[in-house]
């Protein structure tokens, strides 16, 4: 199995519309996008707790890190921002992307986990979604650059 | 009294299209443009001065429904290396994760 697709979390979707997480999506929330290799296989369908940073598929023995260039848990999203658009809605970064130190070292980068690092229950760290980079991606002695897709992090369409 | 704000001046040039542009931050950053000759958008860009050979690296794998970053052939691009004479950097073009209502998580 591997990291193949990029999905949103059922159960991040049923919490938010039962009320069991208060997560704030464009405001006080803070959102972790952390780094992973291909040993692991995301479910969308996972329960939140199985959803959670360091939990699971994501624990971090599949997670990427380079010190303090890029530290366990990730980079912060730090603009994050809901459009309301005609037949859609978009979460995105409102064009901040992400970057890690200049010296850098990560190596088969396949994917990442978005997860609220601020909320704490139903479990802390749940998580938004993941999102598949597409193959292996490394750097070495440099910068890992994350930009997001200007269709968002994630999005509905109905 | 007023403030001076003393930012520092960098130089940046791409390696494909040879465009230069200047950015005043003082954070370690990397300078991004919209490149003419790979037809894309959030190219990054080297320090002026640094011998650099860009790559593009095409998606490996079956794109579904996520919403990626196309070249003008149409080809999914997944990341950009920098090449430099000690390391490389790196600029992935993170997809996004679709949900439809016809489908859960489509």
């Amino acid at each position: 199995m591997a990291f193949t697709t990029s999905k949103v979390f059922g159960a991040f979707i049923g919490n938010k519309m039962d009320g069991t997480i208060t997560i704030d999506l464009d405001g006080s929330d803070a959102f972790m996008f952390a780094l992973y290799g291909n040993t692991i296989t995301p479910n969308e369908n996972a329960s939140a707790a199985n959803s959670a940073y360091n939990a699971d598929q994501w624990v971090t023995g599949g997670e990427k890190t380079s010190g303090a260039d890029w530290p366990a848990k990730g980079k912060q999203i730090t603009s994050p921002d809901i459009t309301i658009g005609t037949n859609f809605v978009m979460w995105d970064d409102n064009g901040s992307n992400l970057a890690s130190g200049a010296a850098a070292t990560l190596t088969d980068v396949f994917g990442g986990l978005t997860f609220d690092d601020t909320a704490a229950a139903p479990v802390a760290d749940q998580g938004v979604c993941f999102n598949y980079l597409g193959g292996a991606n490394s750097v070495a002695a440099g910068t890992f650059n994350v930009i997001f897709n200007t269709n968002g992090i994630l999005r509905f369409t109905f | 009294m007023s403030n001076i704000h003393m930012n520092k001046e960098h130089h940046w040039y791409c390696p494909k299209c040879k465009g230069t542009s200047v950015s005043f931050e003082l954070e370690p950053h990397t300078r991004f443009h919209d490149c003419p000759t790979l037809m894309l958008n959030s190219v990054p860009m080297v320090p002026l001065g640094t011998k650099a050979n860009l790559i593009v690296n095409y998606r490996q794998d079956y794109l579904g429904k996520d919403l990626a970053v196309t070249d003008d052939h149409g080809r999914v691009v997944m990341s950009i290396t920098i090449e430099r004479e000690n390391g490389f950097d790196c600029t992935v073009y993170c997809p996004t994760a679709v949900m439809d209502s016809k489908s859960f998580n489509a």
